[in-house]
């Protein structure tokens, strides 16, 4: 293994930078090893050569079906933290501001900062509170005296409303943007799902966009290589949208059939909390193979 | 303000609890529900309303958990109704929030107006009133889904 390596990042070397590998040029690299782990060890060590000479992470994919088709797709990439998937507006305005911002804007009746506290799920009442003072002092919420209580509610009205709109916004445009780029894959996927902390928002700055996609058969080998530029693509996107890593399980109709008889855990989670990006919902897709 | 007594405070892990049972009422309605062509049928018809009104319910406790941190509780119905219509989310304005809200008051309405017929009555709903009850329901589970992850 530690021979092919060695020479497969010479090989590595002379490739353009931040290219994918088509499924031909890695299968000609990897044809040495007969050993499915060998081939998975031999692909991650090629990525990770590549990523220790350029002092970047360096990451690899490797996907196998029943031995019949084996797609690689290796791309370069720079680590560095990314975008809050629990709550994105966190990268210009940080703290709790968001998810207070989030609270008040949840509701349309006055709220106490207790009850803001709970809903937003974040930091203390104290620390609420003091959040909500300097919003109310910028005139963002407004605050009232009820009954010897401070009652807080968002300000439509302010100049600042359409830019917290387009903060609380963010959250949904990450699979907006996936359906929108998936619509034009040729081939397109069979049906794709968000799912994992980006679906659930839950995720922090170094969490991975975990995208499902099954995909349609490929019978050609130009049908095989443009599926693997496509996914090798939709990765530097959506890094370039968040920072984030996106990590895509990349399964036929046939391995997501078998999963479900084996009561996978995932599939579960799937259809809990997955959101879906493209062609028909999961839990639809199951019982027409049923 | 809310009235303490009419209201219960509840997380956003409860959110997600009532919206996990919200799908699980709306999948075993549907199952349930017949043509309900066959007189013999009309007792599963009545069943699937049961269910679909307690599907409603979950879906709106949801939301209000997840949104307004409290939940109606007790058999209040007018309290329930009116305090959904007090959440916003989704797309648009403060006014297409506002519709969107009120839109789900008055589904969540309609169903609870079949509460204690499909629960206790003896009377039993025909197709067109299930109908009616799941589509309800269908729209308030859709909605908490969409917002309770």
């Amino acid at each position: 293994m530690k021979a092919i390596a060695e020479g497969d990042v010479r090989a590595a070397r002379s490739e353009r930078r931040g290219s994918a590998w088509c499924p031909a040029e890695a299968r000609r690299l990897l044809a040495a090893s007969k050993d499915d782990r060998l081939y998975a060890l031999s692909a991650l060590a090629i990525a990770l050569a590549i990523g220790r000479r350029k002092g970047e992470a360096g990451r690899c994919q490797l996907i196998f079906e029943s031995g019949v088709n084996t797609l690689v797709s290796i791309s370069k990439v720079s680590y560095c933290p990314g975008m809050d998937l629990s709550e994105p507006g966190r990268g210009l305005a940080g703290g709790l501001t968001m998810p207070i911002l989030r609270a008040l804007a949840g509701r349309s009746s006055p709220a106490t900062a207790a009850q803001l506290t709970r809903v937003a799920d974040v930091g203390t009442e104290a620390g609420v509170r003091r959040a909500l003072e300097r919003l109310a002092a910028h005139g963002v919420c407004w605050s009232e005296d009820v009954g010897g209580r401070l009652v807080y509610t968002l300000n439509y009205d302010h100049l600042l409303y359409d830019a917290v709109a387009a903060l609380l916004d963010v959250d949904r445009e990450l699979p907006r943007r996936l359906k929108n780029t998936l619509a034009d894959w040729d081939p397109a996927p069979v049906s794709a799902v968000l799912f994992g902390s980006a679906a659930r928002r839950d995720g922090d700055v170094d969490s991975d966009v975990d995208l499902l996609l099954i995909r349609p058969p490929l019978r050609t080998e130009a049908r095989k290589r443009e599926w693997v530029r496509q996914v090798h693509e939709l990765r530097a996107a959506v890094h370039r949208w968040t920072g984030n890593r996106l990590q895509v399980l990349d399964w036929s109709s046939l391995v997501l059939r078998r999963h479900e008889r084996s009561d996978e855990p995932l599939v579960a989670s799937l259809l809990d909390d997955g959101v879906s990006v493209a062609g028909p919902r999961l839990a639809s897709l199951l019982e027409r193979s049923a | 303000m809310s009235a303490p007594l009419r209201r219960r405070r509840c997380t956003g892990e409860d959110a997600r609890a009532r919206r996990r049972q919200a799908v699980a009422y709306l999948e075993t309605a549907k199952l349930v529900t017949s043509d309900g062509s066959l007189p013999a049928e009309y007792d599963y018809n009545h069943v699937a309303a049961g269910v679909a009104v307690l599907a409603a319910i979950a879906a709106s406790d949801a939301l209000c958990c997840r949104l307004l941190g409290e939940r109606s509780r007790g058999q209040d119905h007018r309290d329930a109704v009116d305090l959904l219509t007090t959440v916003r989310f989704g797309d648009g304005t403060p006014a297409v929030q506002a519709k969107r809200a009120r839109d789900l008051g008055t589904a969540l309405a309609t169903v609870l107006d079949f509460k204690d017929e499909a629960h206790y009555g003896t009377t039993l709903l025909g197709p067109a009133q299930v109908r009616r009850l799941i589509k309800g329901a269908d729209k308030l589970v859709s909605a908490a889904v969409a917002v309770v992850r």
